[in-house]
């Protein structure tokens, strides 16, 4: 990686020369400190701790390192070399290597760990003293429950797995690290229960993560691009989560989880279409209720996306099937409207969504004004200037306010209203029907690793519907989903009902 | 080479976008709706056709309003289209409720309008075909109507009315009408509109209907006549059935409340001669008596039964007659009763069917079911 | 790439509704008018033995679809012609449904938006689903499914309101030999025509039973069509009902529950629409897959687009008008004997004869 540098042979038994060697590669980097110092009883004894101010814990190299070097009385013996005395007898530190290797050193000092040198060794010791300032653990905010566990992840990898594990404690949940991204040495782990996870999922992940040659990796979705099946699709193949108890329920069901550092986000897969609509709420709340609002959510999902379409179909194509009522209000409505329906349609769209937009980039206490103008003023001015009229307005408004519901489809339900908008504009409802057909041939071509994207929606029986339009009942919910391909089906070994009927 | 191809793609595909916008498309509110047409003679071509459309008075508070447009031409599409250049917008027919024919016209026959009707993929067939009792069918459209600014809408809401209320006339569909004219053993009958005066204003007014034979219009026959043709119809619902009682030299007139009816029409052949008998039973209330006489003993209640039974039967024997007589069209439907009941016979007498029917033997029993007799338990004796 | 399979379930829900697909607008000849649902039964009971046959060809040849048990029977030559009379079937097929989709939109409502736009983008969704696979047929399939036997349900039971049983008498008046008339009209189309599944089921998943997906195919099929026919009969009666080419259309316009809910008619149209793609769909995959057995391509695929383009080539000026267009039911009859009776009753024959000569029987050989 470091071209020139990691020969064996620039690696001396000179303190002094490799000092001067990670001064030269760390050149113009002032945060890199070199601290000397000396064993009190033997002042031959020359020692150098390098380590990277800022990420480091000042505590852990005074306490444990330079203290115990300074302080205790080593005695040389021939048998053993210096550098095992320190390692083994003096220094205080749960995690300690010893390396050779340039690049490893390179990298602890970037990681906040401390490197010890003393003069007289070609070796260098490596000490844990990583510690560098992270957000408390703090409820996500795009991903809100009103009930159930509130924590959601930090930017700490460490921690972020520290959350997953204190879920599930059982030694097949496995963690496999790695390291992605030239510039940026992002570790990544792959989270799964072994005996629960597909291992030609696994295995196939391991060969898409193996062609990323990104030089940095700052985010899930930097990942999520490349190993997502359909690449030009919409839709996300590829869950991402901010929010363990997620994560862990994800791994119960036989997914895998890949949780990055640097990023308060996990990647959940496979990923189905019907998990845009499960929220985490849904397993908190009583089923009865997570079963309306998820019925809720998929008819708010068609209905962001093809409502404006079908009013535009409804009012330029086909007149014949509103009733009379609300023919002569909508006409009526229209009478001074300048506009052609359609333009209606994308210029309020178009408004809409930069009023949302804007929502998300203004600070939050310009927001509760931005609305008042965006949606009050705004609004009624232009249906009292027969700008626009009121239907249409509503049916956008409406829209909107729909496409709330799922911040991970926002994106895609707004290219899917345009395209439907256009094919209603070009035949109608026949056109709606159209693009409608194109978008569920694409849902049913697609595939999350192997998985049918669009499982279990198209076999439609009800042993696989229980988590998906509905959210049945626990007890009732006796296998895991068949189509993620889980190895061991069933989730309760004898059905619970049965415990039901025993504790009544 | 393929990247080049792709972007050539882009091209048809943003023209389809752009070429094809507007082929159907059309702005509600550039539609004139058409709620009902009135076909008359014309003077200079062979149809006059005047539409109701359904316009918006401009202001702030924007209202709806009828307004009415008429043309010429020789075929009802031409006059149709002729108006277009009055009122300078196309009409759209999609919501017509009412399509109301003069008599001249429906005279010369009504099948040309019938063929437009279930031809037109714009035009529902459920659209309702009236009759004009004035002079002329613009007449009708133009006198006001109360309860609704769309004269055609009000038309509409009182079939719904008699069908709840008068059972004077009934709705004929234009699918109803092509199977009436175009069915064996039946003739069409269509419903009446007129005008009359209310508060001194010309108002329209339903009830009667016409009877035709085959798509020619014959003769008229009033609300109380209709009447008895819809009980033989089996299409009575409720309504207000009028009585006469003698009794005791004191005629008295009892209303009674039509709570429900049903008809049985059974074709006989009766030495060798086709003929009909006719079954009604009606379930009524008492809601009116013009007398202080009470029929709340046994015997009083056995006779008002059997007078109004034989009140009913003898006012439906004298449609019957009337029809038979004067104009000889099946409107009852009598044939299609032979037909589906005796289907042999009826291919035998199914050519001279109109003869047949005239001379046809209708044998009428009625039976009328007294139920309650309102909340009173005996009517007010006028005391000195 | 791994076989593709389609389930038991997916290929009945398949013929399902290639079986109502144009049927369900067009509607059943009305050659015996008021007794119209009675040579629907005769035409189910009739068929049941033909598709058993058809069922009996997939059956003897698992895996192996029409052109390949052709192949295999009539040798190189003769088995290359042949197929060539299928493929000319099923493409021939695919251009009379697009027509008749084309031809219905443009009558009801898109008046004047040209055909051949309404027929590229029906024959391009057709060939974006067959591109997938198989596979995304039948999972599409069986999810419209649902919506299309929802609304089919919802019709009829609304029709129900408005129905004259008097339309329904007399029976039989005029015999019954329109009758039987009718239900050989019935058969030839639209039940026959699953010959095209031949070339279809032979992907289903191993262990399906292909006699059940003719047999209940046929049952549910028919019996959608025998409930739109009795409710066209009910509420619309003769001879209005002559008059129309799209009685299920109007008598679902004439549905009337209260002010508000009325004008279903979209739902009919709506309907036809996702049965037609799937018609559309199946008649390509038959067409492609089947020239492609002929000129030996690997890959069928490749010839969906050309085969897509040639199909709207021809629906365009296959009829000059629509009269043209119903004038051709009644040749149809005649002109389907061949490729629905005759050639399969010849393949199966042979096929039967060429497994019990070789005693091994073919399926071990493979």
């Amino acid at each position: 990686m470091y071209k020139g540098f990691s020969e064996e042979n620039n690696w001396t038994e000179s303190l002094q020369q490799n000092e001067a060697l990670l001064r030269e590669l760390f050149k113009n980097d002032d945060t890199i400190i070199y601290r000397h110092f000396e064993n009190q009883f033997n002042s031959d004894l020359k020692f150098a701790a390098i380590f990277s101010s800022g990420i480091v814990n000042n505590e852990i190299i005074n306490e444990n390192i330079i203290l115990p070097i300074v302080a205790n009385n080593i005695r040389l013996t021939d048998k053993v070399k210096l550098i095992d005395v320190l390692k083994n007898q003096i220094i205080i530190s749960n995690d300690i290597t010893k390396t050779r290797e340039l690049d490893n050193i390179i990298q602890a000092i970037l990681n906040g760990n401390t490197v010890l040198l003393h003069d007289g060794a070609s070796e260098a010791l490596i000490i844990n003293s990583k510690d560098w300032p992270t957000r408390v653990i703090s409820e996500p905010e795009n991903e809100k429950g009103s009930l159930g566990p509130r924590e959601g992840f930090t930017e700490s990898l460490l921690i972020n797995l520290a959350m997953v594990k204190r879920k599930l404690k059982t030694h097949e949940l496995k963690f496999k690290f790695r390291v992605l991204g030239s510039r940026s040495q992002t570790k990544i782990c792959i989270c799964y229960i072994e005996g629960l996870a597909n291992e030609a999922i696994l295995a196939e992940l391991e060969t898409r993560l193996d062609k990323i040659h990104l030089d940095g990796i700052l985010d899930a979705n930097y990942i999520v691009e490349f190993i997502k099946d359909a690449p030009l699709s919409l839709f996300k193949t590829v869950g991402n989560t901010e929010r363990p108890d997620v994560v862990a329920g994800k791994l119960l069901e036989g997914r895998i989880a890949l949780i990055l550092d640097g990023t308060p986000v996990a990647i959940t897969l496979p990923y189905l279409f019907v998990e845009y609509f499960q929220t985490n709420d849904d397993y908190y709340n009583s089923f009865f209720i997570a079963s309306i609002t998820r019925i809720i959510r998929l008819f708010s999902f068609i209905l962001t996306i093809s409502a404006p379409a079908v009013f535009l179909a409804l009012t330029a194509f086909h007149q014949e099937i509103i009733p009379e009522p609300l023919l002569l209000s909508i006409s009526l409505s229209r009478q001074r409207v300048p506009f052609p329906t359609i333009i209606e349609a994308l210029i309020l769209g178009l408004v809409f969504e930069s009023m949302r937009e804007a929502g998300v980039r203004a600070s939050s206490n310009i927001g509760t004004s931005l609305s008042i103008v965006g949606a009050l003023i705004l609004g009624q001015a232009a249906v009292d200037a027969h700008f626009f009229s009121a239907p249409m307005l509503i049916i956008v408004g409406f829209t909107v306010v729909a496409g709330l519901m799922f911040p991970k489809l926002s994106g895609a339900s707004m290219i899917l209203r345009l395209i439907l908008l256009f094919f209603a504009a070009l035949m109608g409802i026949y056109g709606y029907i159209f693009a409608l057909s194109g978008l569920f041939i694409h849902l049913f071509q697609i595939r999350s690793f192997g998985v049918p994207y669009m499982s279990p929606l198209n076999s439609l029986n009800f042993q696989d519907l229980k988590d998906t339009i509905i959210r049945a009942p626990w007890w009732y919910m006796e296998y895991r989903p068949k189509f993620i391909g889980a190895l061991n089906r069933i989730r309760q070994s004898n059905g619970d009902r049965k415990l039901e009927k025993k504790l009544r | 080479m393929r990247k080049n191809y792709a972007k050539f793609l882009f091209l048809p595909l943003i023209m389809i976008f752009l070429i094809s916008g507007c082929w159907n498309y059309r702005e509600i509110e550039g539609l004139a709706i058409v709620a009902g047409i009135a076909v008359d003679r014309g003077i200079h071509h062979k149809y006059l056709a005047t539409m109701e459309i359904i316009g918006f008075k401009p202001g702030q508070e924007s209202e709806i309003e009828s307004k009415l447009v008429s043309g010429e031409g020789d075929s009802i599409l031409e006059a149709i289209r002729n108006s277009y250049n009055i009122s300078g917008q196309m009409g759209y027919f999609n919501h017509t409720r009412a399509l109301i024919i003069s008599q001249d016209v429906a005279k010369m026959g009504i099948l040309p309008i019938t063929d437009l009707l279930f031809r037109s993929p714009l035009i529902r067939v459920s659209l309702a075909i009236l009759i004009s009792k004035e002079k002329t069918a613009g007449e009708v459209l133009a006198a006001r109507s109360l309860n609704q600014p769309i004269k055609s809408f009000q038309i509409c809401e009182a079939f719904a009315v008699q069908q709840k209320a008068l059972s004077k006339t009934a709705e004929i569909k234009v699918f109803e009408a092509v199977n009436a004219m175009g069915g064996e053993g039946t003739d069409l009958f269509l419903p009446t509109v007129g005008v009359i005066s209310n508060q001194g204003q010309p108002t329209m007014e339903l009830s009667g209907m016409a009877v035709f034979q085959q798509d020619k219009l014959v003769g008229l026959l009033d609300g109380e006549e209709s009447k008895y043709v819809l009980f033989i119809r089996n299409k009575v619902q409720e309504g207000i059935l009028l009585e006469n009682m003698d009794r005791e030299a004191n005629a008295t007139l009892i209303s009674f409340k039509i709570l429900k009816n049903q008809t049985w029409i059974k074709p006989v052949l009766a030495k060798g001669k086709p003929g009909v008998k006719i079954a009604v039973k009606t379930t009524v209330d008492i809601w009116e008596l013009d007398s202080p006489l009470n029929y709340d003993s046994e015997q009083d209640r056995k006779m008002l039964k059997s007078q109004a039974e034989k009140e009913l039967q003898a006012n439906i024997l004298r449609i019957v007659r009337k029809v038979q007589q004067n104009y000889g069209t099946d409107i009852f439907g009598f044939g299609s009763q032979f037909r589906s009941q005796m289907p042999e016979l009826w291919k035998e007498i199914k050519p001279e069917w109109r003869d047949y029917f005239t001379q046809l033997k209708v044998a009428v029993k009625a039976e009328v079911e007294i139920q309650k007799s309102g909340m009173a338990i005996k009517s007010l004796k006028v005391e000195d | 790439m791994p076989k593709e399979f389609i389930t038991e379930r997916q290929g009945l829900n398949m013929m399902v509704l290639f079986i109502i697909g144009s049927t369900l607008v067009v509607g059943v000849t009305d050659a015996a008018k008021q007794d119209s649902w009675l040579s629907v039964i005769l035409a189910i009971i009739m068929a049941l033995p033909m598709l058993m046959l058809y069922a009996r060809i997939v059956h003897l040849f698992p895996g192996q679809d029409i052109f390949m048990v052709i192949h295999r029977v009539f040798g190189r030559i003769v088995g290359k012609v042949l197929s060539l009379f299928f493929v000319w079937y099923a493409f021939h097929l695919g251009v009379l449904v697009i027509r008749n989709f084309s031809e219905f939109l443009s009558e009801i409502s898109l008046t004047e938006t040209p055909q051949y736009l309404i027929q590229l983008v029906v024959v391009i969704l057709g060939v974006w689903m067959v591109k997938g696979s198989i596979e995304v047929l039948g999972r599409w399939t069986s999810f419209v499914f649902n919506i299309v036997l929802v609304i089919i349900i919802g019709i009829c039971l609304m029709a129900f309101t408005e129905t004259n049983f008097a339309n329904f008498t007399p029976m039989l008046y005029g015999g019954f030999r329109p009758v039987i008339d009718g239900a050989y009209s019935i058969f030839s189309f639209p039940l026959a025509e699953t010959i095209i599944f031949t070339a279809v089921l032979s992907f289903l998943k191993p262990g399906a039973n292909s006699y059940k997906v003719y047999n209940r195919g046929l049952w549910i099929g028919g019996g959608i069509l025998l409930a739109i026919t009795l409710g066209n009969i009910g509420v619309l009666g003769y001879p209005f009902l002559s008059t129309q080419y799209y009685p299920s259309y109007i008598t679902v316009s004439l549905i009337d529950l209260g002010t508000f809910f009325r004008r279903f008619e979209i739902l009919v149209a709506v309907v036809f629409l996702l049965c037609g793609l799937v018609k559309v769909s199946i008649c390509l995959f038959c067409t492609a897959n089947g020239l492609a057995k002929i000129f030996n391509t690997h890959d069928y695929r490749v010839l969906l687009a050309p085969v897509a383009l040639l199909n709207v080539s021809l629906a365009l000026f296959i009829y000059p008008s629509m009269q043209a267009m119903f004038e051709w039911v009644n040749v149809y009859r005649y002109y389907a004997i061949p490729f629905q009776i005759l050639l399969p009753l010849l393949i199966w024959i042979c096929a039967e004869a060429k497994l019990r000569l070789s005693k091994t029987g073919a399926i071990e050989k493979d």
